[in-house]
């Protein structure tokens, strides 16, 4: 099977051939290296988006593949690949967040930090522009934003941002429409505000 | 569909024909309206600029790294073992579930008790309270040392010989404050940080860890009361299963299935469907990992307006190995992320 016929299968069909113990050893490898091709981009975005911290999103990105290796057969085409992959990324992040935070070495005093903006520089927000929204973005409850962010920056679909979060698809489509209505309403708070800058974090005392 | 339901879903082409002429229709005649769209008009196309993540520079190679071990050993594997599915469920596995229910007694009663009898129970025998279909039966000695595979038997099946001659008559619910288990409260509480940050203090917490349970006993209690809290379904994973995602989506199921059986408040109200589906959920999702711990005080609550689940756990000191450490840790009802953890 050669790297081109392997692009034109769909996801499931590169997990089968993956799984295929009939298959040479070399060719299941690069299934499987196809569908990291696929996914550690997004898999990685979504770890991000839980942890907010690109060391651990990586960890946890690594993590979510090292299982998808080794527990590819249990995989029983009930849904997508993709939405079961991610729930599997789902699952790693939390059990990152909650490892870390049991580690006795690990910090601990404020966990507040599970919610905090992320502690190392994205290098991706770089334009006014992309930090204002950014900015915006960090007044909504972390629920929405993560919602909001899965769907349309990261590009899943709402069925694949339900599997990440844990809500149904319904539910998501309305948690993201309500969250464009209240960034669209930040936004043109901050286009109006003439202290407006995209750098200031959201002062929740200073308004009663 | 609320107002901005209607704007969005026209901005993705999403509505039926009728729906978007009756909206247009009202956008021609509403200037605040029109303000509104091109408002999250403007949202969306600011979105757009934020451009998806990218991966870490040399984020591939390294995962290719970590890889390489990992896919020799899986691809040497032998058909047997790669092609072998997840053990199946069966409707005996089905009844059980359903016909396990959890009970919790009351704090203060329960915090009492347990001073007086988690020793003795550990050793031997421990109080559980089964709720069978149709009335609350006592358990007063199910076997802490049964095998796990008991609990995903019926709940008929879950009882020894001796077990079963021992059941009292069907009492009533506030009985259940005989039975050693979690504490669960749906008391609607509406709290703050400030206030969790005291949960560790909790009367509950404070007894069980007081115990200093030893290992073996500790460990014990813990399968006791996450099965009491989970109907049956033990959350933890061990071994080679542990790696597999087959084990994720079966412990899903698991709890899915699970939602029929009932898990009583402390006042002796039976937990709502969602209320236990959300609890089992964040439960399974927070012990998982397979470290010990008992489960001591669960409740839902408000934190700052998200509904959430509190978690009051007794884990094992890893200086002493003793069971003497609190940890209450918070996680949003919805997703089951941790929103806040807080230790004595």
């Amino acid at each position: 099977m050669t790297a081109l016929s392997l692009e034109a299968l769909s996801d499931e069909q590169v997990l089968a051939r993956y799984v295929d113990v009939g298959a040479p050893a070399g060719d299941r490898e690069a299934a499987f290296h196809t569908l990291v091709d696929r996914y550690h981009r997004r898999v990685f975005a979504i770890c991000f988006e839980v942890l907010r911290s690109r060391s651990d999103a990586e960890d946890a990105a690594q993590e979510t593949f090292v299982k998808l290796a080794r527990g590819a057969a249990g995989f029983r085409g009930e849904a997508k690949l993709s939405t079961w992959l991610y729930r599997v990324a789902r699952n790693v992040c939390t059990d990152h967040i909650r490892h870390d935070a049991r580690r006795p070495a690990t910090p601990v005093a404020d966990p507040g930090r599970l919610d905090e903006a992320p502690s190392e520089p994205d290098s991706s927000a770089g334009t006014a522009e992309q930090l204002v929204v950014a900015a915006a973005l960090e007044t909504l409850d972390p629920l929405s934003r993560r919602a909001l962010v899965l769907v349309a920056v990261e590009g899943l679909t709402y069925a694949e941002a339900g599997e990440v979060i844990g809500l149904p698809v319904g539910t998501v489509k309305s948690r993201v429409s309500r969250a464009r209505g209240r960034l669209a309403t930040a936004l043109g708070e901050r286009s109006r505000s003439p202290r407006s800058d995209a750098t200031t974090p959201p002062d929740h005392t200073s308004h009663p | 569909m609320d107002e901005t339901e209607r704007l969005t879903s026209y901005l993705d082409g999403e509505l039926e024909a009728g729906e978007r002429r009756a909206l247009e229709a009202e956008l021609a005649g509403d200037h605040a309206l029109r303000e509104r769209l091109a408002a999250l008009r403007e949202a969306d196309q600011a979105l757009r600029t934020m451009g998806a993540t990218e991966l870490p520079p040399g984020a591939r190679r390294r995962l290719d790294t970590r890889l390489a071990g990992v896919l020799d050993e899986v691809l040497s594997t032998s058909s047997e073992d790669m092609a072998t599915p997840p053990p199946p469920t069966t409707a005996a596995d089905d009844d059980a579930l359903a016909a396990s229910t959890v009970t919790s007694g009351g704090a203060d009663e329960l915090a009492r008790r347990r001073r007086r009898r988690v020793l003795p129970a550990v050793t031997g025998v421990a109080a559980g309270l089964v709720l069978l279909a149709g009335g609350l039966v006592g358990l007063g000695q199910l076997d802490l040392g049964s095998d796990d595979a008991s609990t995903a038997e019926s709940a008929d099946a879950m009882m020894s010989a001796d077990d079963a001659a021992e059941l009292a008559p069907a009492e009533p619910p506030d009985a259940q404050g005989e039975g050693l288990g979690p504490v669960v409260i749906d008391d609607g509480r509406s709290t703050s940080t400030a206030e969790l940050e005291a949960l560790p203090a909790d009367p509950e917490l404070e007894a069980l860890a007081g115990e200093a349970l030893a290992p073996g006993e500790g460990e014990a209690l813990a399968e006791q009361f996450q099965q009491l809290l989970l109907g049956g379904v033990p959350p933890t994973t061990t071994g080679s299963v542990a790696d597999t995602e087959a084990a994720d989506e079966a412990e899903a199921d698991e709890v899915e299935r699970s939602v029929g059986s009932t898990i009583v408040t402390r006042d002796g109200r039976a937990l709502g469907s969602e209320e236990a589906a959300d609890l089992r959920r964040c439960l399974v999702t927070l012990l998982k990992g397979g470290e010990q711990a008992i489960p001591t005080r669960v409740e839902l609550l408000e934190l700052d307006g998200t509904p959430a689940v509190s978690v009051g756990l007794v884990t094992r000191d890893p200086q002493s190995g003793a069971f003497t450490r609190i940890e209450v840790w918070t996680l949003e009802r919805a997703t089951c992320q941790v929103l806040r953890f807080d230790q004595a």
